[in-house]
């Protein structure tokens, strides 16, 4: 060996073991090609590190990374579909098994909203993103209505909230009337009494939460004319009573449905999902809000003839229609002392 | 109702997770695997026909292994060995289905066995070797991903390989032109079962009933230079045909290339050797184009010489994909040879992002 290694063979020698430490010392950073960003994404989701996970598969760009953004997401926020299907029972208390999976954060609910953003990314959503959007926009939902009203469910699927009943009159944001007894001394110039409908709104928080922004009417002219049991005096045969003019002075709020709201994607998902399961209509959030209903309320305590004011009117804050992608109070209320889930 | 609901739901989630991808080669063998999966110059034992006919010529000698026994398992297959000695495993029911898959999320077993016989015969030092070989590979890899909604990715198959090749020196010996028929038959299972199956009560998928089968021949042409100088550098390329099994199956064609230098010393041998394999990006995912997931580097220090391909102990490195292999071999002639190795293969996309570490186990006894 020693006779024949030349300069150029050991000049070849050691180019071998320069390439061969050179190559030993070679490995990949990150994936160059597409699959290998998808390889990156799903091995973080195997691994459970929801935060890496959301970052490499949102750089997916494809219908599969949107789907798998939208999973790691859901991950986060400690939604799991495993879960919210086997709690899922089927038959009239279907929705009950929502209710354990609603997020209990605003971190979590926010990630919620961020996976419905990725799926409806997809520009083929199948089925399975329908169903995961139906779902998971009725959790943010039912998150909004649980801060509002107070809307739990029980294990029957009972529905409670503070307008159960049938009247929000239980609930922080009802309607009152400035007086509700009245005696002669009220009667200003002989003419009426004078009374103030006082409604401030349901406020923006909802609506932010359901629409993606909020907004707000307001009024105080309109005036509604009910009759008090105060007798006019001296008295007349047959007896009437002073009229009570009730000004409404309400601040209404309202929004508009954008396309990347929770509403939007939970009447998306359940135009689009043609499923037969039972329940799951029920989760048509939007539809039962954007009634175009209007909320009426009749006072009748210290009236003879009692009054009934609907909150939305030709004269002041008109009514929207239905499924017009406006939404204001009036209807949530509506909604509210008619809500039934199963 | 509830199950029925239930059923329902599910079904609507099977989004199926391709099982990544490993570049599968036909006869990866213990020794050349240690080497860090070289051998397209540097092979030298029964595995030679399956990196470079023209490899043939390193062989000096002749030899008849019956049989040759290789097991190949990697580490999650132990946790899979583990729940069947405790009797815990069992895909039965439904609940066992996902119960299994939620406990093997991330994981992957893969289990490999070899059987075969080979024979190899040199008639010329300077490098006309004829040889074969009749090897039956069995093969079982399970990838359970995505906890969100887990589900179970598995390749199984068996592969019947008959080949022959031959080396045949042109001039002097400096080049070497080898050429291989290989023939293979292939029964294969590849599916994906989710979770939304195992509630679906949808039958596991079987080889008898779900299995393809095929059978194809194809031609691999490799060339092997040895640079006459005390360097002892040889260079070594093959071509791989395309191999149609039918059944939408194929083996792809690789291109590869190869240096490496061998030198003596006293009572032993050192190899060293660099591979680069699948040059036209044939057998990974489309764009994947990652050089250094095909480069491959590996060395041997053979002591104690039977014979020029015979050594009583053998260690031996390597580096492939990013990943470190070793293995040990102790072989009495070719009456017994014992080998072990430890390597990782790359299930990802790229070098170094997702190793299944695994262990071969190889015996074989001849004459």
């Amino acid at each position: 060996m020693q006779r024949y290694l030349s300069k150029s063979s050991i000049i070849g020698l050691i180019l071998l073991f320069a390439v061969a430490l050179g190559a030993s010392g070679c490995k990949d950073t990150k994936a160059s090609h597409a699959a290998g960003l998808l390889e990156t994404c799903k091995l973080a989701l195997d691994a459970s590190t929801w935060d890496t996970a959301v970052t490499e598969c949102s750089k997916v760009q494809t219908d599969e990374g949107y789907n798998l953004t939208a999973q790691a997401y859901m991950a986060r926020a400690g939604v799991s579909l495993i879960d919210i299907l086997t709690s899922m029972t089927g038959g009239s208390a279907a929705i009950s098994g929502l209710f354990g999976a609603v997020p209990t954060t605003a971190a979590q609910a926010a990630d919620v909203k961020l996976a419905l953003d990725s799926m409806f990314l997809m520009k083929t959503p199948t089925q399975s993103v329908y169903l995961q959007g139906l779902l998971l926009s009725s959790l943010l939902v039912i998150r909004e209505l649980q801060t509002l009203v107070g809307l739990q469910v029980d294990a029957s699927g009972s529905i409670t909230h503070c307008a159960a009943s049938g009247s929000i009159d239980g609930c922080s944001f009802k309607l009152s009337l400035s007086k509700t007894t009245y005696t002669t001394a009220d009667v200003l110039a002989g003419a009426s009494i004078p009374v103030d409908l006082n409604f401030t709104g349901m406020g923006t928080a909802l609506y932010d939460g359901l629409c993606g922004a909020s907004g707000g009417d307001t009024h105080n002219t309109k005036v509604v004319r009910a009759y008090s049991d105060v007798a006019v005096i001296p008295a007349t045969t047959p007896v009437t009573y002073y009229p009570v003019d009730i000004t409404e002075k309400l601040t209404i709020n309202k929004c508009t449905v954008s396309t990347t709201s929770v509403l939007y994607y939970n009447n998306l998902a359940a135009t689009n999902l043609t499923s037969s399961i039972t329940g799951l209509d029920k989760l048509n959030f939007y539809v039962k809000l954007d009634t175009g209903q209007n909320y009426t309320k009749t006072f009748s305590a210290g009236m003879t003839s009692p009054a009934t004011v609907s909150l939305c009117n030709a004269d002041a804050i008109p009514a929207s229609g239905a499924t017009d992608l406006a939404l204001n109070d009036c209807e949530v209320l509506y909604f509210l002392e008619n809500l039934n889930l199963n | 109702m509830k199950q029925k609901s239930l059923l329902l739901l599910a079904l609507f989630f099977y989004v199926p997770v391709l099982m990544a991808a490993e570049i599968r080669q036909l006869g990866q063998d213990y020794r050349s695997l240690a080497m860090g999966n070289t051998g397209i110059v540097t092979a030298n034992s029964s595995a030679a026909l399956f990196y470079n006919p023209a490899t043939m010529a390193n062989i000096s000698t002749w030899w008849i292994d019956l049989p040759m026994m290789q097991l190949i398992y990697s580490d999650d297959t132990k946790a899979l060995v583990d729940q069947a000695k405790t009797g815990s495993f069992n895909l039965s029911t439904q609940t066992e289905q996902i119960d299994f898959m939620k406990s093997f999320v991330g994981k992957n077993p893969y289990v490999r066995f070899d059987l075969g016989v080979n024979w190899f015969i040199n008639f010329d030092k300077k490098g006309f070797t004829a040889g074969g070989n009749y090897t039956y590979e069995a093969l079982l890899d399970i990838a359970v991903r995505n906890p969100t909604m887990p589900e179970i990715s598995l390749k199984s198959g068996l592969d019947h390989v008959r080949q022959v090749g031959v080396s045949v020196p042109l001039g002097l010996g400096k080049w070497i032109l080898g050429i291989t028929r290989k023939q293979v038959e292939r029964q294969s299972l590849d599916f994906t079962y989710s979770m939304a199956d195992a509630i679906d009560k949808k039958p596991f998928p079987t080889m008898a009933a779900n299995g393809l089968k095929g059978r194809g021949t194809g031609y691999d042409l490799g060339l092997l230079y040895r640079a006459p100088s005390a360097a002892r550098l040889m260079y070594g390329f093959v071509y791989r045909q395309k191999i149609k099994l039918g059944a939408n199956q194929e083996i792809p064609e690789e291109v590869a290339f190869g240096v490496a230098s061998v030198q003596s010393f006293g009572i032993g041998k050192w190899t060293g050797a660099v591979d680069w394999r699948d040059l036209t990006f044939k057998n990974a995912s489309l764009g994947d184009k990652s050089i250094n997931r095909r480069t491959h580097v590996g060395t041997e220090l053979s002591l104690i010489p039977f014979s020029e391909n015979s050594n009583l102990l053998s260690l031996r490195a390597g580096y492939s994909q990013g990943h470190v292999s070793k293995g040990a071999e102790i072989s009495l002639g070719k009456v017994m040879v014992f080998g072990y190795t430890k390597y990782a293969e790359e299930t990802g996309e790229y070098a170094g992002q997702n190793p299944s570490n695994r262990t071969v186990l190889y015996f074989s006894m001849g004459f």
